[in-house]
């Protein structure tokens, strides 16, 4: 308690320090900035129509992911049924985890832009086109 | 009260909404990019970080129970977004820009550009002199003054952020802010 209150008045203190500062001003992006974040925000809502569309390739690309680390980190062999340790993570393993969780991390990245495009080009049928060829490539995927 | 029908807005943007999420970039966007801003120092780099800020609060909004701390929400979230670029750059042995040349400050709005009420608060001394002095602290120092000064940050709200004790928090505002006030104090013997 004495601690707390200890923390506590310091940070009064400090706060009042701060309060006598003067305000720091707001800086303005470019206009073409705010104009390219809000295309890229609205062509990143999900409840459009290409919503679901996007969530189940978005997912594929996910269940892709997790099938590939899990074939690789735990392919089929015997299973040490009486190590109480568990099984070792090896330093490999680990840098399989990286490279996979940064994997992970470009596909959402690379998901982001095709959205952005594929709002600029919103009812082509080329596009639409596109996604049903990439919708049946991840069930194959899913499949195998 | 509900100034500027933020509850609704944030209601809608909840929704996906996207008219309503592209209020929240028009509202928010000089905030936003004045943190990045001065967290980074790099025009580039803040352009970047205030489009992944808000692609981030369309994945995340759904989550965001609305309390009136909304702006703090969207702030952790730029706040976060900046140190993992700090991060990348550094293992990349790519300093992030601390003091950026004037020629590259961010851009001005021409439409802004006749004088009023808020221009000419802008171009206060005594701001202009709290800037120019943040912009000369260390990264780490520069962090705790811009996301308790700038972003209103509470000192808890830091330390869960940054992951360190509230005591560790406090003392590295009490030190940043001492080393803050030593830079304002040299230049105003110039």
């Amino acid at each position: 308690v004495v601690k707390d209150d200890h923390l506590r008045q310091f940070e009064d203190a400090l706060e009042r320090e701060f309060a006598a500062l003067p305000a720091l001003e707001d800086v303005a992006p470019a206009r073409e900035t705010v104009v390219r974040v809000q295309a890229a925000v609205r062509a990143a809502a999900q409840p459009a129509e290409g919503g679901y569309r996007r969530m189940g390739w978005r997912g594929g690309l996910g269940l892709a992911a997790a099938v590939l680390l899990s074939v690789v980190l735990w392919p089929p062999g015997p299973v040490a049924q009486d190590d109480p340790l568990g099984p070792l993570v090896t330093d490999e393993a680990v840098e399989l985890d990286e490279w996979a969780a940064a994997w992970d991390e470009t596909s959402t990245a690379v998901g982001d832009l095709i959205e952005v495009g594929l709002d600029a080009e919103a009812g082509d049928p080329d596009v639409n086109e596109w996604f049903e060829s990439l919708d049946q490539t991840f069930q194959r995927f899913e499949e195998l | 009260v509900d100034p500027g029908g933020l509850d609704e807005l944030l209601a809608r943007a909840g929704q996906q909404d996207p008219a309503a999420l592209a209020e929240l970039v028009e509202r928010y966007s000089r905030r936003v990019y004045g943190l990045v801003y001065r967290l980074c120092g790099d025009r580039d780099v803040a352009d970047d970080l205030l489009q992944e800020t808000f692609l981030r609060v369309v994945k995340r909004i759904g989550d965001y129970e609305h309390s009136g701390r909304f702006e703090a929400w969207l702030f952790r979230i730029a706040a976060n977004l900046a140190r993992d670029r700090a991060r990348q750059r550094t293992r990349r042995g790519e300093p992030l820009s601390l003091e950026a040349p004037a020629d590259e400050r961010p851009y001005a709005d021409p439409a802004a550009a006749e004088p009023g009420p808020d221009e000419r608060l802008a171009t206060d001394d005594a701001r202009q002199q709290l800037a120019a002095c943040i912009d000369g602290l260390s990264p780490a120092d520069r962090e705790i003054i811009v996301l308790r000064h700038y972003a209103d940050l509470s000192f808890r709200e830091i330390a869960e952020m940054l992951r360190i004790p509230l005591g560790t928090a406090l003392a590295r505002g009490h030190r940043a802010l001492g080393r803050l006030k030593a830079a304002m104090q040299t230049e105003e013997t110039w």
